[in-house]
């Protein structure tokens, strides 16, 4: 291919696999390259082929390009749909050095290995996974740049509209005028920067004006009377309630994607030239015709001097006529026996076979009835292939019409119209006359004449019995061949088609080749292609950026974390922070050195006192005469026979059985308990408690709360709490151990302010949970560290926590079980073997799974190697040398009150294997551990009222 | 390892400490300002919302979203059988079950209530509500910055957020960080 600018090249310099060139403002990528006379812009997927420019926008298969500028990488770049800007750097993907000169251009020669599916027949010996590395490694396309990371600057943004409309070509923007007559709320958008989709290159009058200029008229008017018009701008899904998703492009600003819920959306997308199949039609310089059209008449790039029109219909003729006139030496091959007279200064062949091209890396000559005349480009035009992905999104069924050979929609869907050449009106006139009905229009819309009227498609499909090498899918490297053999192999349904050869799979995802794809199929399977039917139309479109779908939900953003009330104060006090269960809590305070700080911590809880702030404990309130009862139903333990200002412990279970949480519940009276699950279970307690609410109760008799955040909660836990608390000068509160026992919560008030204070402990100790409205807590806790200066107390961080709770045998659910635990194995066996009634997960503790003697059970392992276990490190046993897992280490820590190592673990059958010794393995090391009691420190329990 | 040694779990830059002092920090954006709103009494009632009402605050409206409160109280909807009861000043009421059908929770520090108004305040509305505001609902309980919150509003051209307390710091940083 000779293409060229016609005219001056341009003045903006960019760089093509290492050279350099220079474009046009309003160039894409491709049309630069087109405009520098560049033929291979890029190599095939798989054969590494040689291939150039095909398409002239989202169809394109082959220009995929790495592109860099203002220092930023983008992979996998559509060279159609890329804008050119100055200083731009981008290079072939799939291809090195160059496009041009690419090393791994011989696995051409050998294609006769590679079919379809070869690598799942080839490598299946001795294993997949010796080959895997090195295919993966010469697969896929572009390259991310690791040191690249993209700002998290995409914002989501919701709207809503009556009236959207996708495509501002002829129907579009018809439809859209149409509809803000009408006075609907309008929303307009086409994913390129100019208005009027084929009015762009297609010469027509509108209204008395250029098509270009009445398309810019008719945005004007629209901006200016209100309607919403994005340019630039891509409809790219269709979800569930006429939720429209549409990805926008803002030049120098951020992109930015929409979430429009639509009342009727006018889905005007337009339609896709066809490719002819024939042999070696992939060569660079073989281009689709009405690509060809665009170059010309938007960048005024002419693709070649001497160029033949291959086409099966009358459209291609006036692209023939526009690059005759341009100065090319223009041959029509007109595949049908009639057809319309050749334009002015056009050679006309008719009736003519296409046998295929001369030429490697570019188009030499075309063979047509078994002649070969000189030519350096070929165009192809196939006939049109409607745009109805969104209409198919929407779940819209597709009809096949016979007349114009295509898919057309079959029948409105609530909500959605397709209008224009997406519905198969390809003359000018007929969509706009469409468009303005969609749109609510009545009466006579927008107005045209244009040349191209008529359209005289006939059929040119892939023959079943075809020679040499003929491309279906050039992004992916799908031949005539692939679809017979899969045929041949019985994957003859076209979803089977599309994953047996990955037809269609590619980032273009099959505009140019789905339809000769499923036609071929039929014709090798002797069915007709209605009969062979469609492949499922899936969301995007287009391929849409990760940056786009991520929007700002990266780094802090991302699952963002709850923030305790207290933060900086604990930030003054120099914690670390750590996330746990959601909440950002310190794990250690006053220094980079956690493990020394953890084991202060965990001292000055056992020798004197320690502060802890518990505030993401849940504060979950259930009210109501229906309150006990809703509670008994959620736990596994019975809760209403508490005694008012009693706390007790216990599960919530899955309805398999398994181990939900844990947590205390304390009863402030016959129709009002407090739950206190684990900090992250609390939005899942809430969600559970919401649902038994409203199933097997009476919803007006029973209500849940959770108050979580309108409490903090700081406890003082070790034997020197009580005079610490005793110092607060909480009100109405008698801390003594007759008025506020072990598991008993008091209401008093500290300070003017409501306030709780609940005798329950995590570490083993005298503990006192102290829980006063959230706008209060750094009050307290400045009281707490000044009331306990005298003893010595230490702020602490959950890390320590979790070592004195280890060193007691508390469990944390989801860190010591997992999802077969159940309360059986963690030694509660009592409410399965003696409740009376139902519970949410009743049924399922009494499953043949649930009563296997082999059941992993929560059990201590105590070191014999003076080191702790590794936390995942599984316990072995080995039966004829190989190691069977008999379960886990779930918890492990240093203990500083023990000065030994303390350990947690699930172990198959380890409630009866006390005193055994086992095998801990880990990453290749084995360690020997004894199976122990949970607790490991004060197992009588003395100290929680030392 | 042991589980204290996992320090790779440890992200001291990732957070954005928040403001020191909330009384006094403010944002002012692209095209919007926002403020925290303190002091406000806020109680959380479930059940017979008439009976609720008649026993909280006779004539506070029930507000919806993005409907105007134009004083308070009122009743911001949650749900059916479920509203927050806003008032100036906050209430000093028992938490637990009344007799007439409802119970209520003192919540005055459970949620954190942020005022943004500005010309650029349709923008921001888009940028960070899911719910067609335009469209309203009976419930002012929606998704802002993809996190639960109250929206509506305390004036034509002021929205209202009520944030659960501990999602103030991301919303916060969400606004201050927001780029038109």
């Amino acid at each position: 291919m000779s293409s060229r600018r016609l005219g001056p090249l341009g003045e903006i310099p960019f760089r093509f696999d290492g050279k350099s060139y220079f474009g046009r403002e309003g160039d894409t990528l491709a049309s630069a390259l087109l405009a520098n006379g560049v033929s291979v812009v890029g190599r095939s997927f798989k054969y590494h082929r040689p291939r150039g420019v095909f398409g002239s926008w989202a169809e394109e298969p082959n220009a995929l390009f790495d592109v860099t500028a203002e220092g930023r990488t983008t992979p996998n770049a559509r060279g159609t749909t890329e804008f050119l800007r100055p200083g731009m750097d981008f290079r072939a993907v799939n291809a090195w050095p160059s496009a041009e000169h690419d090393r791994k251009g011989a696995l051409d020669r050998l294609h006769r290995f590679l079919p379809a599916g070869f690598y799942y027949k080839t490598f299946l010996w001795p294993d997949w996974a010796r080959f895997e590395g090195r295919i993966r490694a010469m697969a896929g396309l572009g390259r991310l740049d690791p040191d690249h990371a993209p700002p998290a600057d995409v914002a989501h943004r919701d709207a809503a509209c009556d009236l959207l409309v996708v495509g501002a070509g002829p129907a579009g923007l018809a439809a859209a005028m149409a509809g803000l007559r009408a006075g609907k709320r309008v929303t307009l958008v086409d994913d390129r920067p100019m208005p009027g989709g084929s009015l762009l290159w297609r010469p027509a009058i509108v209204d008395g004006m250029p098509g270009p200029q009445w398309a810019g008229g008719a945005v004007a008017w629209l901006r200016e009377n209100g309607a919403r018009v994005l340019l630039g701008t891509t409809a790219f899904g269709i979800y569930d309630h006429n939720l429209a998703a549409l990805w926008e492009r803002r030049g120098k600003e951020p992109d930015r994607l929409w979430r429009l819920r639509a009342g009727k959306i006018v889905v005007a997308a337009g339609a896709i030239d066809r490719p002819l199949v024939f042999p070696d039609n992939d060569r660079p310089g073989v281009m689709l015709a009405e690509a060809a059209l665009a170059f010309l008449r938007q960048h005024e790039v002419l693709v070649g001097d001497r160029i033949v029109v291959a086409t099966n219909n009358d459209r291609a003729f006036a692209t023939a006529a526009a690059l005759a006139k341009a100065g090319a030496a223009v041959t029509v091959a007109d595949l049908r026996q009639k057809g319309p007279p050749a334009p002015q200064g056009v050679s006309l062949r008719r009736g003519v076979t296409l046998e295929g091209v001369v030429g490697g890396r570019r188009v030499e000559g075309v063979t047509l009835g078994g002649e070969t005349i000189e030519a350096d480009a070929l165009l192809v035009s196939g006939g049109l292939t409607p745009s109805v992905h969104l209409f198919c999104q929407k779940g819209g069924k597709l009809a096949w019409d016979e007349s114009l050979l295509a898919f057309l929609p079959r029948e409105p869907i609530p909500g959605m119209v397709v209008a224009g050449a997406a519905n198969g009106r390809f003359a000018l006139s007929d969509a706009l006359a469409e468009g303005h009905r969609a749109g609510f229009g009545t009466g006579d819309g927008p107005r045209a004449h244009s040349d191209d009227e008529t359209y005289g498609i006939q059929p040119a499909w892939p023959l079943e019995n075809a020679k040499g090498r003929q491309w279906i899918d050039f992004q992916n490297d799908v031949t005539l061949k692939d679809v017979a053999l899969a045929a041949r192999e019985n994957f003859r349904s076209v979803e089977h088609l599309k994953r047996y050869t990955t037809l269609g799979m590619a980032t273009d995802q099959g505009k140019t080749s789905n339809l000769n794809g499923l036609a071929a199929m039929a014709a090798l399977t002797g069915r007709s292609i209605p009969e062979t039917g469609t492949t499922t139309y899936r969301p995007p479109v287009v391929p849409v950026p990760f940056t786009a779908i991520a929007g700002r939900r990266r780094g802090e953003f991302f699952n963002p974390a709850r923030r305790l009330v207290l933060e900086n104060e604990h930030r003054a006090l120099g914690a670390r922070f750590r996330e746990y269960g959601g909440w950002l809590r310190p794990a250690w305070y006053d220094g980079d050195d956690g493990e020394q700080a953890i084991q202060r911590e965990a001292r000055a809880a056992r020798d004197g006192v320690a502060i802890f702030d518990g505030s993401p404990l849940g504060k979950i309130e259930v009210m109501g005469p229906q309150a006990g009862a809703l509670l008994d139903f959620n736990s596994y333990n019975t809760i209403s026979t508490l005694k008012p200002g009693r706390i007790r412990y216990g599960f919530m279970l899955t309805e398999s059985g398994v181990v939900y949480d844990d947590g205390v519940t304390a009863k402030l009276g016959d129709d009002h308990y407090i739950v206190s699950c684990s900090s992250g279970h609390v939005p899942g307690v809430v969600l559970r408690l919401e649902e038994w609410r409203q199933d097997p109760f009476d919803p007006a008799n029973v209500f849940v709360h959770n108050m979580t955040a309108q409490w903090a909660t700081l406890t003082l836990t070790g034997p020197q709490s009580r005079r610490v608390a005793e110092k607060l000068g909480l009100e109405n509160l008698d801390l003594g151990d007759a008025a506020l026992p072990h598991m008993a919560l008091k209401r008093g008030t500290w300070r003017g302010s409501p306030a709780r204070v609940a005798r329950v402990s995590f570490t083993g100790d005298r503990s006192y949970e102290i829980s006063v409205p959230s706008a209060r807590a750094a009050e307290l806790f400045a009281a707490m560290q000044e009331a306990g200066k005298a003893f010595g107390a230490l702020a602490m961080g959950s890390e320590a926590l979790l070592l004195l709770r280890a060193e007691k045998g508390f469990l944390i659910a989801g860190k010591d079980t997992d999802g077969t635990t159940m309360p059986h194995d963690l030694g509660q066996a009592g409410p399965r073997d003696k409740r009376n009634g139902e519970y949410a997960g009743r049924r399922s503790l009494f499953m043949e799974e649930a009563r296997r003697p082999d059941r992993r059970q929560f059990v201590g392992l105590a070191s014999l190697d003076e080191r702790p276990l590794p936390t995942g490190a599984h316990g072995v046993e080995r039966a004829g040398g190989k190691p069977r897992s008999v379960g886990y280490v779930t918890s492990s820590y240093w203990s500083p009150t023990l000065s030994r190592p303390v350990a947690l673990g699930l172990i198959e059958r380890g409630f009866s294997r006390l005193g055994e010794e086992i095998e801990i393995f880990h990453l290749g090391q084995s360690l020997r551990a004894r199976i122990a009691p949970v607790c490991a420190f004060d197992p009588e329990g003395k100290r929680l009222d030392a | 390892m042991p589980d204290s040694q996992g320090k790779n779990f440890v992200h001291p830059e990732k957070w954005t400490p928040p403001p020191a002092d909330w009384a006094e920090a403010a944002i002012q954006g692209d095209g919007f300002s926002a403020r925290r709103v303190l002091g406000l009494g806020q109680t959380l009632v479930s059940g017979d919302l008439n009976a609720a009402s008649a026993a909280l605050g006779a004539s506070a409206p029930a507000i919806g979203l993005w409907q105007v409160a134009e004083a308070l109280p009122a009743f911001v909807r949650i749900a059916r059988d479920r509203a927050l009861f806003v008032s100036e000043r906050p209430l000093a009421l028992e938490d637990g079950w009344r007799a007439k059908g409802f119970a209520l929770s003192s919540a005055d520090d459970a949620w954190a209530v942020l005022d943004v108004k500005g010309e650029g305040l349709a923008d921001l509305m888009a940028d960070g509500a899911t719910a067609n505001l335009s469209q309203g609902s009976p419930s002012a309980s929606t998704l802002f910055a993809g996190v639960p919150c109250l929206l509506y509003r305390a004036a034509p051209d002021k929205a209202r957020l009520h944030v659960e307390a501990p999602l103030l710091s991301y919303v916060w940083r969400w606004l201050e960080t927001r780029e038109g």
